[in-house]
């Protein structure tokens, strides 16, 4: 209560809410993963090493936190603001697996996320500033996946059918809620959830495309994948880009330049 | 003023943080490996207990990298700036045993991948260990029965 008191105190400060401008962003990005498929490459790969496991790993991250930086170019219309926007974050995780000697797995996953967005503002509540949002994406995917042996040397080299750099990427929409909070005429916190439309069907496995093998995805299900000597199965046992798609929540600051 | 200098700082630190995606680093490591180098292929065994144990003596020949090598009585040439054609043969004899192929970086440049010389015409990758213009190290492995694993190192030193 005291909170909201202090707040309508300030707000003749704080409410030239979202002036026309050129805004600088930068914050932080969360992105959820498809947990589904990505269990179920975890929990298909501790099953198949369970007598040489001392529990269940997680290699494969079902979601990200990074720095996301970009632009805003917004447009004050009086009633509503407009807004288009950039940004580009990038998640980074790295697990392993140790057997019982001391070899393993090490996987290393990378996310790369453009994002350009058509929002639309209104600071009719000033100083808090309340939209929707709409955004077309693009995100790159890599993952790196090397054996680790018992003296502790790593290779990403063939001699193993899951060592390999295995890389996507995927196209897809998304549609979200803003609400922030302007300080001065300057500056606004907003806080972004979004959630991914996807209108297109395809799934493109997560490939080794440097290296010619027979079989040369990614497993989901790291059974079939032992399984499927000829890369036939690929389409129910490799990841896809579209298993790197979910929310996102922003939070962070938009400065405006000029 | 300070505005400037907070998006000039923002700016920098996001280059720094999102260059590494983006670069193709196979035109680089074929470009340290154009050349005439010495190879030592040296073998070692890796037990289940993490001891590593040399396998008979290193072997030394000649390796010669180029865009385009002969090849007995061939030409043996790369496609693209992320290949290159090898040839190997003993050393002062240019025209003894020669032993062809065709070579590869991935993008990252952290494999070696030697183009069809796995069973079924598919590739043997290794994993690339040092890189410059005077030398290169690969490692490649093999699991062995027991646990084993046999590594084979290829050092090449220029001439």
């Amino acid at each position: 209560m005291r909170r909201l008191v202090l707040l309508l105190a300030l707000a003749p400060a704080l409410a030239a809410a979202q002036p026309t401008g050129l805004y600088l962003v930068g914050g932080l990005a969360r992105s959820q993963y498809r947990a589904e498929p990505i269990e179920l490459f975890n929990q298909t790969y501790s099953d198949y090493y369970v007598q040489r496991l001392d529990g269940p790993v997680d290699l494969l991250p079902t979601g990200g936190t990074s720095p996301a930086v970009g632009g805003l170019v917004r447009v004050n219309l009086g009633a509503v603001a407009f807004g288009f926007g950039y940004t580009i974050s990038r998640e980074a995780a790295e697990a392993r697996s140790t057997f019982e000697n001391g070899s393993g797995n090490l996987i290393a996953t990378r996310t790369q996320t453009h994002a350009a967005t058509v929002e639309v503002t209104t600071d009719a509540a000033a100083p808090l500033v309340l939209g929707t949002s709409f955004g077309g994406l693009f995100r790159g995917v890599r993952v790196g996946a090397a054996a680790v042996f018992p003296d502790g040397s790593e290779s990403y080299g063939s001699e193993y059918r899951l060592n390999g750099v295995y890389t996507a990427s995927t196209t897809y929409f998304e549609a979200g809620l803003i609400a922030g909070l302007a300080v001065g005429d300057r500056v606004v916190i907003p806080v972004r959830v979004s959630l991914p439309i996807e209108p297109f069907p395809d799934r493109i496995a997560l490939t080794d495309y440097d290296l010619y093998q027979l079989n040369s995805y990614f497993p989901r299900d790291f059974d079939r994948f032992v399984a499927d000597q000829t890369g036939l199965d690929e389409d129910e046992a490799a990841l896809a880009d579209r298993d790197f798609v979910g929310p996102r929540v922003q939070v962070g600051v938009e400065v405006r330049l000029f | 003023m300070r505005l400037l200098a907070l998006c000039l700082a923002l700016a920098l630190a996001g280059c720094d943080f999102y260059s590494e995606a983006l670069t193709d680093d196979a035109p680089a490591v074929m470009a340290d490996l154009d050349g005439i180098w010495t190879r030592t292929i040296t073998q070692e065994t890796i037990a289940a207990d993490g001891e590593v144990t040399p396998v008979g003596e290193p072997r030394t020949d000649t390796y010669e990298v180029a865009r385009s090598v002969r090849c007995f009585r061939l030409t043996l040439e790369s496609a693209g700036d992320g290949s290159r054609a090898a040839v190997a043969y003993p050393v002062g004899n240019p025209d003894g045993g020669r032993d062809c192929g065709l070579v590869q970086s991935d993008h990252d440049g952290l494999r070696i991948i030697r183009i069809g010389e796995a069973p079924g015409s598919t590739d043997i990758a290794g994993t690339i260990r040092e890189r410059s213009r005077s030398r290169h190290v690969w490692d490649f492995y093999t699991p062995l029965a027991g646990g084993e694993t046999r590594r084979e190192t290829w050092t090449l030193t220029a001439n």
